[in-house]
């Protein structure tokens, strides 16, 4: 059981309020993002910090970038061909957290 | 500097198609009258209503339709069957029950010199209730359709008549044995619909629903103050409707031919986070390739609007927050873009290129809106072939990468003071942030010192001038300067020699003394 499967579990969970929904999925990230272990490289950057608050994870670390990187209300995988977690619609997904920080440095 | 990816809040795809319903209005039709279907909408020019009891129902317009407009005709009677007929109009729907109630629909497009007189035809006599509408606006180019199909409804007090999918429309319920003390038509909780009603006896009911704005679904209910047995209808216009197919994600642009897909996408994103003070040096928005069926436009460009004044709701809204029109795009500021003819794999993020204003419609401090959109939506113009792309319909699979910085502005110091402005060594002096020396400051005349014109400094320097000055102790008297008076030092021996042909001069009443162990020596003779 992946953090993925959870996020989806709510998401599909039709009984719950969008509050509710929020709340679950900042529990699901916190768990997932602070279970990465560090430092880890992204390109030639070096993570060397991760910390969450509410919908925000804060990812810091060293190389030539902008730090801190400051991810609101991300997910905690990222859809990829090759990912090795399939949803119920069938798309792919990466469930490491880490292809997330991946994704938001690679987009600034 | 940081960086801060801000991932979507709310998203709402909407479809300049005509709905879930078909009435075979192609996208190429809307688009040549947007005005109609966007700014004017369905418009009521004027409606009459008529009840009595004879074999054929009939009722009058107060004036000559427009040539044009289209009419509708609600035929209620309370006995009776289904052989009611309306020649030269096209029925919409009719149904009767067990010969005591039908109810019937029939619409036309006026003509040129449209009689206001319409009478339609029954095998028998009994009790009608006839209305005549017509409508003008989007009216005009298309036409009604059977929004929820005349049907018969058991025994109750509270009779659903689904508008959804509707822009405007007539709905109408009749009663065939018995009557109702009340028949109270009201729209859905949560619902914004517009009512009138043109017809309320205690055997029949006539009214027009129109969707919040001409542009939502209005989802209604009758409730009648005694259960009876009814037939109900509802015909009308239907509206846009959602661009979000799953699974194929929510649709942009437009297919102009067919009765398929096209639309235009606003997303929110909260960037509250961002601070008014801080200074956005980029930003990038990354949108989320659908999952499946994927489209990319070959020769429209993908183009992306600021639309920040505009709240996009998920749904209950008006759907003109999202579809604007050419000339309406045309005003918003662009501020990114994605060419044709694109790479656009499922399930892939791809970033999509800035244009300068982007950074400055970021939205610090609140929330920023974007209109996703085509180049042919802007310009009005249409290729012949779809030029249509699906993003993901969650709204949380786009984001918005923003790198900002916190201005700081540091005070520069600047000390101006005069050259010959002296400091006193051991006087220690904090100069303000910004602080102008002037003659005020002490001046020791024997100690001077010269400080340059312009003196930047940090406004913590403090300045301690932390050495001392001592005068030497002896002066030396250069030649021809005569030396009056020799001050005397107590237990200092001191020596005054006199060399060759000095004179010592006393004047008069003066002394000279020699004290102990001094010696005054004369030269020899």
């Amino acid at each position: 059981m992946t953090a993925l499967d959870d996020w989806w579990a709510v998401e599909a969970d039709q009984s719950l309020t969008d509050s509710e929904k929020v709340a679950l999925y900042n529990d699901i990230r916190a768990a997932a993002f602070l279970a990465v272990e560090l430092p880890f490289y992204v390109d030639d950057l070096q993570i060397t910090n991760i910390a969450v608050a509410g919908n925000r994870v804060d990812v810091s670390g060293l190389g030539n970038f902008s730090w801190p990187l400051r991810i609101y209300n991300g997910p905690v995988g990222v859809a990829d061909i090759d990912g090795n977690v399939t949803k119920a619609d069938g798309s792919t997904w990466y469930s490491d957290p880490i292809e997330v920080i991946a994704q938001c440095i690679r987009s600034a | 500097m940081a960086t801060s990816v801000i991932y979507g809040s709310t998203m709402r795809g909407q479809n300049i198609q005509y709905g879930s319903v078909d009435p075979a209005v192609t996208a190429a039709t809307i688009y040549g009258n947007l005005t109609s279907f966007l700014t004017t909408k369905v418009t009521r020019t004027r409606f009459t209503n008529n009840t009595g009891s004879t074999t054929n129902p009939t009722a009058t317009f107060s004036a000559t339709p427009a040539n044009g407009s289209a009419l509708i005709a609600v035929i209620l009677r309370t006995a009776d069957n289904t052989t009611t007929t309306l020649s030269g109009w096209t029925q919409l729907s009719n149904a009767g029950a067990g010969g005591v109630r039908q109810a019937a629909v029939f619409w036309k497009r006026a003509g040129a010199s449209e009689p206001t007189v319409v009478t339609a035809t029954n095998a028998t006599a009994a009790a009608w209730n006839m209305t005549i509408i017509e409508y003008d606006g989007w009216a005009r180019y298309a036409d009604p359709v059977s929004i929820s199909a005349s049907a018969t409804v058991a025994s109750t007090t509270s009779i659903s008549v689904p508008g959804t999918g509707m822009m405007a429309g007539v709905c109408a319920i009749v009663n065939g044995s018995g009557t109702w003390t009340t028949a109270t038509l009201s729209t859905t909780t949560g619902s914004n619909a517009s009512l009138t009603q043109f017809a309320a006896t205690t055997l029949a009911n006539c009214s027009e629903i129109v969707g919040y704005n001409n542009s939502e679904d209005a989802l209604c209910t009758y409730t009648l103050g005694t259960a009876r047995a009814t037939n109900r209808l509802v015909v009308g216009w239907p509206h846009n409707t959602t661009s979000a197919v799953a699974p194929f994600g929510t649709f942009a642009g437009i297919t102009p031919s067919t009765a398929s897909l096209a639309g235009q996408i606003g997303i929110e994103f909260d960037t509250s986070t961002i601070p008014l003070a801080n200074t956005v040096s980029a930003a990038t928005l990354t949108l989320k390739a659908a999952g499946s069926s994927l489209l990319w436009p070959s020769t429209a460009t993908s183009e992306i609007f600021s639309i920040n004044s505009t709240a996009i709701a998920k749904t209950a809204s008006n759907t003109r927050t999202v579809w604007r029109t050419p000339t309406e795009i045309a005003a918003l500021t662009k501020v990114a873009t994605r060419a044709a003819g694109s790479a656009w794999v499922a399930s892939t993020a791809y970033a999509w290129t800035s244009e300068a204003a982007f950074i400055s419609n970021i939205n610090q401090g609140s929330t920023t809106r974007l209109l996703v959109g085509t180049s042919e939506q802007r310009t009005g113009s249409l290729a012949g072939s779809q030029q249509v792309y699906n993003i993901s319909d969650t709204a949380a699979d786009h984001f918005l990468t923003i790198v900002h910085d916190r201005l700081v502005t540091i005070p520069t110091v600047t000390a101006t003071a005069t050259p010959s402005i002296s400091r006193i060594p051991s006087f220690p002096r904090t100069i303000a942030a910004s602080a102008t020396a002037t003659a005020a400051l002490s001046r020791i005349p024997s100690f001077a010192r010269t400080i340059a014109a312009a003196v930047t400094a940090t406004p913590s320097i403090s300045r301690i001038t932390s050495f001392a000055r001592t005068i030497a102790a002896s002066a030396a008297a250069v030649p021809a300067i005569v030396a009056t008076y020799q001050p005397f030092s107590v237990q200092l021996p001191r020596i005054l020699r006199l060399a060759g042909r000095s004179t010592i001069t006393l004047v008069t009443q003066s002394t000279l003394r020699l004290l102990g162990r001094s010696t005054l020596k004369l030269p020899k003779e």
